[in-house]
């Protein structure tokens, strides 16, 4: 689906990926987590084709994204953490932007839309933040594109509609998609995801499906002054420790913490890896 | 499917571009019609004293916005919003940039030139030819600079355009030798040159106005083939 090759990237003088090498397979979706700056929305500009890369090759499906091919453009699609919507109709909307993506399904649209409790008719201009942001999404999900990029997804959404986004991310996902999420709110697509990329420091720190992770680690709380064998790294919790461990014969599987892994991840990278290596 | 261009995409971005446009357009046409009824008329035709003056003066407001209309041809990029929504939208370069060039240049120029022949503004032809060129090279440019300035393009024209007047100024300020020396009159090299047949007169402008303003489109294209984001404004702590 999508393969980064040797990709190297800077800001003027910051570099912010050098050497990186990354697949996304189709069927998958993808949870894109790092520090602020890490360079997380600049890897989805980069796939989509609005930023190129100074050296190395971003491909999707074949086609080089920096050329920004029609053919590719109306096969992805990017729901970035900022955008600015006309003020019309959202049905309006949709008449004008629809017809360039082939298999948009407006059965689709409609049934995401009622899922958030909203309908086609409504102007654009009087929706909020948060509104729009449904709104967008629910288009995005509807253009059936292959490839769906959504930066910070659920900012700006109240709860319930956070519940409502995983729900219909998952009616609308299809074994030839791929969906890249990438976010701070870790939370709000725990039991969503199905692959982990954690990038930072310019390159990729983790890179793992969610059953390989929680077969190798385990997750729990544990009372001050305990500490259980294979911990490789902790932090205080409200129950005490909330640790990280080496999952080793025998002990049950635990359900991933996808916070408590990213911290790991980022304070301790060789014990993690090392932990992976042991299995 | 064609991949540098297809009618029926084009259609699609035309249609889908037209929704940002039509008010600019519309503000045009407007200004056009306001300016065309009663004294001050800039179509009137005929050059009495008193309708002159209030003729050249809407006529430089109407030629202003033209030029201005012409450098907000990318003023959708500005924000970056706006611009990864625009540069996504699957369609090609070339038909996202004609869509924009003929809504923001084309037309204008269409709606702008059509009763120009017909005015009686310039009773000498071959002004109202070197007029004529002169303004569609310098709109060109304004599409030029448009693109790489987008919103403020026509400013960044201004500026460029009088640093340059200003600086020619000087040179010949400052060299009364070389002031003295400069005989040349753009009319009478147009009248010498073409003759005194019309047909001549056409081609010459023809050449003239062709040539620079497809090299100013043409540098236009190949700038906006290579639009991307700028640094973003979020996530750059490290």
């Amino acid at each position: 689906m999508v393969t980064i090759s040797n990709l190297e990237f800077s800001y003027g003088s910051h570099r912010v990926f050098q050497n990186l090498d990354l697949t996304f397979d189709e069927g998958k979706i993808y949870g894109l987590l790092g520090m602020n700056g890490a360079g997380k929305s600049t890897l989805l500009y980069l796939m989509s084709g609005l930023l190129f890369a100074k050296d190395g090759t971003v491909d999707f499906n074949g086609h080089n994204m920096s050329r920004r091919s029609p053919n590719a453009l109306a096969d992805l699609f990017i729901v970035p953490e900022e955008f600015d919507l006309p003020a019309m109709t959202f049905e309006r909307y949709i008449k004008l932007n629809a017809p360039f993506y082939p298999n948009f399904s407006r059965e689709t649209l409609d049934n995401c839309l009622n899922g958030f409790g909203m309908t086609a008719d409504m102007n654009l201009a009087r929706l909020s933040m948060g509104q729009k942001k449904k709104a967008f999404v629910c288009f995005a999900l509807a253009t059936n594109t292959s490839l769906l990029l959504m930066d910070e997804p659920t900012n700006g959404l109240d709860i319930p509609s956070k519940s409502q986004f995983r729900k219909v991310v998952a009616e609308c996902m299809t074994d030839n998609r791929t969906i890249i999420i990438s976010t701070h709110q870790v939370r709000d697509v725990e039991n969503l995801i199905d692959h982990l990329t954690i990038v930072g420091s310019g390159k990729m720190l983790l890179d793992m499906p969610v059953a390989q992770i929680c077969d190798h680690l385990t997750f729990g709380d544990f009372k001050l002054g305990q500490q259980p064998d294979g911990a490789i790294y902790s932090q205080p919790s409200a129950l005490g420790n909330a640790v990280v461990c080496s999952r080793t014969a025998g002990d049950d599987e635990t359900p991933l913490d996808i916070e408590l892994l990213f911290n790991a991840v980022v304070a301790n990278p060789d014990s993690v890896k090392q932990a992976f290596a042991a299995k | 499917m064609n991949n540098w261009f297809n009618i029926k995409r084009f259609w699609l971005v035309l249609r889908h571009e037209f929704g940002d446009a039509w008010v600019e357009i519309a503000i045009f046409v407007g200004i056009l019609l306001v300016f065309s009824i009663g004294p001050s008329a800039f179509f009137r035709g005929g050059h009495d004293a008193a309708g002159f003056g209030a003729s050249l003066i809407t006529g430089t407001a109407i030629v202003l916005y033209y030029w201005v209309l012409a450098s907000r041809l990318f003023a959708n990029i500005q924000k970056t919003e706006r611009r990864i929504g625009y540069l996504t939208l699957p369609a090609s370069n070339a038909e996202k940039f004609y869509a924009r060039l003929l809504l923001y240049w084309l037309l204008p120029t269409a709606i702008f030139f059509f009763p120009y022949p017909n005015s009686g503004m310039h009773t000498d032809i071959y002004v109202a030819h070197i007029i004529l060129s002169l303004l569609i090279v310098e709109a060109s440019l304004a599409v030029l600079f448009g693109t790489i300035f987008r919103r403020f393009g026509f400013l960044a024209l201004i500026l460029v355009e009088a640093a340059i007047v200003n600086g020619i100024s000087a040179y010949f300020a400052t060299h009364p030798r070389a002031f003295s020396n400069f005989d040349f009159s753009f009319v009478a090299w147009v009248m010498e040159y073409a003759g005194p047949d019309l047909e001549n007169l056409g081609k010459l402008t023809f050449r003239v106005t062709a040539v620079p303003t497809v090299l100013n489109i043409g540098l236009a294209r190949i700038i906006f083939s290579r639009k991307r984001l700028r640094r973003p404004v979020v996530n750059t702590e490290i």
